[in-house]
């Protein structure tokens, strides 16, 4: 919870959202991913009754190359902006991801996931909402949520969904992912998602993603002379889904 | 005891392990290879030269051997880099091994080379 910032500026614009004529909301929420590094992220989410799209694009600068005896360490961060897309009427969560060296999208596409929330009796209040504690194990992490009540929607960040009110904080619990609303509006925007991509699984993408990870370190080894060996080693290290 | 000729015979083993210098991230371990490189230097009779004219000639000798035990001996230098995509972290580690006077030239140019190539696949088309 260190990660967390001491105050942060919670600016509500006269919510009431459960006034009828509010079709779209729209929530700000900051996000760090704390893997071996910190990455912040900048997310959004914009909800109506039946379909939700949240937004996220890494903030962080990339390090630059450190020199340790003979280990040198860099950090590149990819700071497209991404999208996920759920949709209760399609039973579906799309999430849109990016090839690595072309301007080409892939959607992965799963069945809207029942999560299992546990619904505890702990309360608090963030900013002037009243909120409750909800627990649940999601793409193999623990998490906490705080959820009010008192917006009503089923959608969340990430994609999570299924509480009755908007999530305002959620942790999980190795602290590696932490998000928490800043700013929340009523919004004039209309969700338009459009799916044309290509379809892949996570698997067939993280696959993808190592491979353009070697055919890089290859062209340095066909650049060096013949007297250097070289060895390469690509892995995905962590993400959010574990699972 | 003063007549008696000296052999001295200075033997230099380095030891140098390839291979081993591998970041603290969750690699796999990796083979450790060990080379030892002899070098001898006779000193003749020690009772014909003073202590500083010896001390000259073991460091003319190291000076004058070392640099050649470069060329024998392989070095590496290994670039690890956390490239993050969307939310998930990979990691790419590359091994450069080779002669260790090539290796401390070319040391850094390929660690900037290998962050320039990621940079460029990761950044073109955003």
């Amino acid at each position: 919870m260190k990660l967390f910032p001491i105050f942060f500026l919670f600016m509500v614009m006269n919510i009431n959202a459960q006034t009828s004529d509010v079709k779209t909301m729209e929530v700000e929420y900051a996000m760090q991913l704390n893997f071996n590094t910190i990455n912040s992220y900048k997310t959004v989410l914009l909800f109506n009754t039946s379909e939700a799209l949240f937004q996220y694009s890494n903030q962080n600068v990339d390090a630059a190359l450190k020199q340790e005896e003979d280990n040198y360490t860099f950090n590149v961060n990819d700071t497209t902006k991404y999208s996920i897309y759920t949709s209760r009427k399609e039973k579906e969560v799309t999430e849109i991801v990016r090839s690595l060296d072309e301007k080409k999208y892939y959607s992965i596409v799963e069945e809207y996931p029942v999560i299992d929330w546990k619904i505890t009796s702990e309360t608090k209040e963030i900013n002037t909402f009243g909120c409750i504690k909800a627990t649940c194990t999601f793409k193999g992490r623990n998490y906490t949520a705080w959820f009010t009540p008192e917006i009503v929607t089923n959608f969340g960040p990430l994609k999570m969904h299924g509480l009755p009110g908007l999530i305002l904080e959620l942790s999980d619990s190795k602290n590696e992912v932490l998000v928490y609303a800043k700013s929340l509006k009523k919004s004039d925007a209309v969700i338009a998602f459009k799916n044309n991509n290509e379809k892949i699984t996570r698997k067939e993408y993280n696959a993808l993603v190592n491979e353009k990870l070697n055919e890089i370190t290859t062209n340095i080894s066909t650049k060096l002379g013949r007297e250097f060996k070289v060895k390469v080693k690509t892995s995905e290290n962590n993400s959010i889904e574990i699972e | 005891m003063k007549n008696v000729l000296f052999g001295l015979i200075a033997t230099v083993m380095i030891s140098f392990n390839g291979f081993a210098n591998q970041s603290p991230a969750k690699l796999a371990p990796t083979t450790e290879n060990t080379q030892k490189i002899k070098l001898e230097l006779n000193l003749g009779n020690l009772n014909d030269i003073s202590e500083t004219e010896m001390e000259a000639r073991v460091n003319d000798f190291l000076a004058k051997n070392l640099s050649a035990v470069d060329d024998e001996l392989d070095c590496s230098v290994t670039v690890t880099g956390s490239v993050t995509v969307g939310f998930a972290s990979f990691e790419v580690s590359v091994t450069v091994s080779g002669p260790c006077s090539e290796i401390k030239k070319a040391g850094g140019a390929i660690a900037n080379d290998i962050l320039d190539q990621v940079k460029a696949y990761i950044k073109k088309n955003m």
